[in-house]
């Protein structure tokens, strides 16, 4: 590939990963807090709210996994 | 100081290409250190080679270190042939990717066999552990589906559950890998999910009132609705198979890369200690779940396209999603 490509996906792909990182954190941390209070409101319903703390945070990290894929393709052109 | 090469090839993972240069051809010697274009080695193929310029062009090198299955420890031994090779990056061979399928259904398979053989009306342990799992399935899904759907619809998103979590596990297994660390399995499952969602969406509600769900409220927004509608109802399916292939296949380059690691001098320190070995809670607690949120998200795409005139039944599923 042209060096100049290569540079510049070598500076970006890292950049964008992380940035996609710092949103899932956040939006991660929100969900979680949320679960949190929730339980510690009503510690009977502990364990149907783990269940959709778990989905919510699957679907969250969803969006850090595209990233970390479009990385893994171009992980060996740089 | 810089890390060293590692002297030492690792038997355990496929020789990688850091660069995605050509690869030269390697000699038969475990013992001969070989270097790539400028990285670290990531281990040899093994034993024996055939030698020769066309088996160079049909080993496997792929861009991340991955370790070796035992059919790639096998076929470096048998492969001479240029055109069985290469069906996609993280997969070396077309028969190393139909092993792993197929021993995941033939495992499932017997596991129903076993559960199911001379039925009792009182069980015993065998029968016992598959009505636990059939029933706590069948509970869960009828509390996001409610009544009449989730009965229909549990040995759909039951058997997507336990087939993509056998799939998973086997990837933490050592001379395996697992088969959704490629995006043919992953998308050939979303795509079967995306029609079953559809037909159960056009059969509930007629197909009249299914195009009309992508039209949406109002009438004059329609024009603008509708293609947002339909590239959601896109989105789903391709999302499914990304979360499952980029979870799976990521934790996969995880424990191989941190495997490559050992064996590296940095000065006169040579790291030796499995650092795989600390991510393997990780992986299982994530494998686990990608299987989980599959059938999940299965069931509540069935959810969402049905008629919404639940009011007693559906109301659990608004924590669940």
């Amino acid at each position: 590939m042209d060096s100049n490509i290569i540079m510049n996906v070598g500076f970006s792909l890292p950049i964008g990963l992380g940035m996609a990182v710092i949103g899932s954190g956040l939006g991660l941390g929100r969900a979680v807090a949320g679960a949190m209070e929730a339980m510690g409101r009503q510690p009977e319903a502990a364990g149907q709210i783990q269940t959709a703390m778990i989905i919510g945070c699957a679907l969250i990290e969803a969006l850090t996994i595209y990233a970390l894929v479009i990385s893994l393709l171009l992980i060996g052109k740089v | 100081m810089e890390p060293q090469v590692n002297p030492r090839p690792e038997f355990f993972l496929v020789a990688s290409n850091p660069h995605g240069e050509e690869a030269e051809t390697h000699s038969g010697a475990p013992e001969a250190a070989h270097t790539t274009e400028g990285g670290v080695t990531e281990g040899h193929p093994g034993e024996g080679h055939e030698g020769g310029e066309h088996h160079a062009a049909c080993v496997h090198h792929p861009e991340s270190p991955e370790f070796k299955d035992f059919v790639t420890l096998i076929l470096d031994k048998k492969v001479t042939d240029v055109k069985d090779c290469y069906l996609s990056p993280t997969w070396g061979t077309r028969l190393t990717f139909y092993v792993f399928y197929g021993l995941a259904i033939v495992f499932l398979i017997l596991l129903t066999k076993k559960v199911t053989r001379n039925m009792k009306r009182i069980p015993d342990r065998s029968q016992g552990f598959g009505e636990l799992m059939v029933g706590g399935l069948q509970g869960f899904f009828i509390s996001i589906l409610g009544e009449k759907y989730g009965r229909r619809y549990t040995p759909l998103c039951g058997t997507i559950f336990l087939y993509i979590l056998t799939m998973n596990l086997m990837g933490l297994i050592p001379a395996f890998k697992a088969p959704t660390s490629s995006i043919n399995t992953t998308a050939s499952l979303a795509i079967m999910v995306f029609f079953i969602v559809q037909w159960h969406g056009i059969r509930e509600n007629g197909f009249g009132n299914y195009v009309k769900h992508f039209v949406g409220e109002p009438l004059w927004l329609a024009p603008l609705l509708f293609p947002l509608h339909i590239i959601g109802e896109l989105a789903k399916p391709m999302s499914l198979a990304l979360r499952l292939f980029g979870n799976i296949s990521g934790e996969d380059i995880l424990m191989a890369s941190l495997a490559a690691l050992v064996g590296v001098t940095i000065g006169f320190i040579k790291l030796s200690i499995p650092f795989q070995a600390l991510f393997f809670p990780l992986a299982l607690m994530f494998s686990t779940i990608q299987a989980t949120v599959f059938a999940v998200l299965t069931a509540v795409y069935i959810l969402l396209i049905s008629p919404h005139e639940r009011h007693d039944e559906g109301h659990a599923a608004e924590a669940g999603h």
